[in-house]
């Protein structure tokens, strides 16, 4: 043998073995790691893939829901909205709440409605006889001031054929999608048929007021709000004459506010304000039809069961990763223990290696979730009939699911270290 | 000083009961070079993970420095393993993904040394045997001579009082046995207790003792005094295997 320094080496009993074995056990899961970088990096790989599937699946469920709440909010209610009480026809000095509302910084614009029930005929100029079937749909005719209306909820960005009104379109009307045939809609009205033939320069009859009054046809709105594709759009003041009202009372307000404006402080000062004996004020998510509720709350739990079979399918997958990664070394897991090195330091080399390899998944998935993924369903919503679907997941979540995946990656690495760590250690040693 | 007393081992082969060995008594005294021989399947093996707490016997008490190693529990067995013995296995029982370094390390981090002061006496032990210019080469890399001098290094790194080798030169070609037998001559030299099991004629001339196991008992072949004579299973015509 060569001549060598003699370097003593003192046994340390006295020292925590306990500690000494996480020493060994990060100095094997070290070693491992870096001369595997492949199955490393192909692990990570799958760990990347595991944990987006345990967040973009359920995060697009909830995602439907934000996308239809987003939807309405943008395009029908604005952030908050003021109704009349149900006992009066519209809200009681329309004047003086429009006043107030003018005046408040926090509000950036918002939108007087006149509402009435009406109907909507179409393809009449052929129809001579007595016998001859109108085509008819009953429908909710809005009178909007446009440039009010565009400012708060851009509802010229929903006109799909044609052009959005004009203050002075006096005899123009935009139509939504559910009322005419020849748009495929998830939803009408029942018990009617949507008047075919009818589009852009049609000639149409609302019924408003006792009173029919033909118009044109000037644009076609499409939303993913079924409450705008079932409405009539004309100027404000052309309704309000068709029904021989003299009074100011407007049905609906909807109030768009300031950036970085709180929606639920507003409301209180509107609460404090004369407003709230005259209508009835709230938020958007307060406005919203008792179905939309119902609907987040299926899709939560849809979200919730399918994020459950992602954990489970993803616990496999480590499992099996895990299992077979320790598998293929269970002679040297033999030699180790033979050698002296204690069970749980080996246990904690493989423990160790599975949650670096969670983390690390964990953080690029997080990486690529709201750098790239999350950005890309804002500007690509998925096209669901009744919404346009994003994706909606928030960093608290993100986080959780991530503490969830390494549990879940200790589980199971400790399972399948366990099982190797109880076999005889000869029978590791000679590999049988 | 390693005892064994009244040791039994007994296999299940399908219905029946295999005793390999029983009633068996085994002693080394400090600073002895014990071979062990005996025909393929004798038990020499197992009887070795025996002594070095690899195995545990179906009777008998094996005991380390006084201490009766049967009795103590699973860590406590790890951590007698760990300060007394050093082992070197037939086909070299190294971590493949490791260094030759990284592979003398581990036991002794296990040990509690500092890094550095594990390192270098890892690093001490491998110039020792020879393999001063291999510390960063994985198994992989090394012949199965030097690979097997790793395992030494390995073995003696913490210089403990016993070294266990189970056919240590069976794998190799003659001029590697040759310095792999050297080395244990060396550390035997230095007071190492070593037991070794081997079918190698050439072992016999470094041992104080040669035992033959044979039948399941352990018989002397020479004495500390005379040179051992070759036992019944190494003469010309023994059959032996692997």
């Amino acid at each position: 043998m060569t001549d060598a320094p003699n370097v003593p080496v003192r046994s340390r009993l006295a020292s925590s073995r306990a500690w000494n074995a996480v020493r060994v056990g990060f100095f094997i899961a070290n070693r491992q790691v870096r001369a595997n970088i492949g199955t490393s990096l192909l692990i990570i790989v799958v760990m990347v893939l595991t944990y987006l599937n345990l967040l973009v699946v359920s995060g697009v469920m909830v995602g439907i829901v934000q996308g239809l709440r987003s939807e309405r909010l943008q395009y029908y209610s604005g952030d908050i909205i003021l109704t009349n009480h149900r006992e009066k026809d519209s809200i009681q000095n329309s004047p003086d709440a429009l006043a107030y509302l003018r005046a408040l910084p926090a509000i950036a614009s918002f939108s007087p409605r006149y509402l009435a029930e009406g109907a909507l005929e179409g393809n009449y100029a052929g129809k001579l006889l007595l016998q001859d079937e109108a085509d008819t749909i009953p429908t909710n005719v809005a009178g909007i001031n446009p440039v009010a209306e565009d400012a708060t909820t851009g509802l010229s960005r929903l006109v799909i054929e044609g052009r959005y009104l004009q203050p002075s379109d006096y005899d123009q009307v935009l139509i939504g999608t559910s009322l005419l045939a020849r748009y495929k809609t998830l939803t009408g009205i029942p018990g009617s048929t949507p008047i075919p033939n009818v589009g852009v320069g049609s000639k149409v009859r609302i019924l408003v007021g006792g009173i029919e009054h033909e118009m044109t046809v000037k644009g076609i709105v499409a939303s993913k709000i079924q409450e705008l594709n079932l409405r009539v759009f004309m100027v404000d003041a052309q309704l309000r004459a068709l029904l021989g009202r003299t009074d100011d009372g407007v049905n609906e307000i909807a109030i768009k506010l300031a950036p970085g404006a709180d929606a639920a402080a507003v409301k209180g000062q509107l609460a404090l304000s004369a407003i709230n004996a005259d209508a009835k004020i709230q938020l958007a998510q307060e406005s919203e039809p008792v179905f939309f509720q119902d609907f987040a709350t299926t899709f939560n739990k849809l979200g919730s069961f399918l994020g459950g079979i992602g954990l489970a399918v993803a616990f496999i997958v480590i499992f099996i990763l895990v299992f077979v990664n320790i598998i293929t070394r269970r002679r040297s897991i033999g030699i180790l223990q033979a050698i002296g090195i204690r069970a749980s330091g080996i246990q904690i080399g493989y423990i160790a290696q599975s949650v670096l390899y969670a983390i690390v998944g964990a953080a690029i998935g997080m990486l690529l979730l709201f750098t790239l993924i999350e950005p890309y369903f804002i500007a690509y919503p998925i096209d669901f009939p009744f919404s346009n679907g994003i994706l909606t997941v928030s960093f608290i979540e993100a986080v959780v699911k991530a503490l969830v995946l390494v549990v879940a990656i200790i589980l199971a690495s400790f399972i399948p270290a366990r099982l190797i760590l109880r076999q005889e250690i000869v029978d590791a040693v000679l590999g049988r | 000083m390693l005892e064994a007393r009244d040791l039994k081992k007994q296999f299940l082969s399908g219905e029946s009961v295999f005793v390999l060995f029983e009633h068996l008594d085994f002693a080394a005294k400090a600073g002895e070079m014990v071979v062990i021989t005996g025909r393929s399947g004798s038990g020499k093996s197992t009887l070795l993970y025996q002594l070095g707490l690899l195995d545990t016997p179906n009777d008998g008490v094996v005991s380390v420095d006084g201490i009766p190693a049967s009795s103590l529990a699973h860590n406590a067995r790890t951590d007698l393993r760990l300060e007394r013995f050093g082992y070197v296995f037939q086909d070299y029982g190294l971590m493949p993904e490791m260094t030759a370094l990284d592979n003398v390390l581990v036991p002794l981090i296990m040990r509690g040394e500092s890094y550095p002061r594990a390192e270098a006496a890892a690093r001490a032990a491998l110039v020792r045997v020879g393999l001063g210019d291999r510390l960063s080469s994985k198994p992989a890399r090394l012949s199965g001579g030097q690979q097997q001098r790793v395992s030494i290094a390995r073995a003696i790194a913490h210089e403990p009082p016993y070294i266990l080798a189970d056919e240590p030169t069976a794998n190799l070609d003659s001029a590697s046995a040759r310095q792999v037998l050297d080395m244990f001559s060396e550390i035997h030299r230095g007071g190492a207790t070593i037991i070794m099991v081997t079918h190698e004629k050439e072992s016999l001339a470094l041992a104080d003792r040669v035992l033959e196991l044979r039948d399941g008992a352990l018989l002397a072949v020479g004495t500390e005094t005379h040179p051992p004579a070759v036992p019944s299973s190494l003469r010309e015509g023994g059959a032996y295997g692997l």
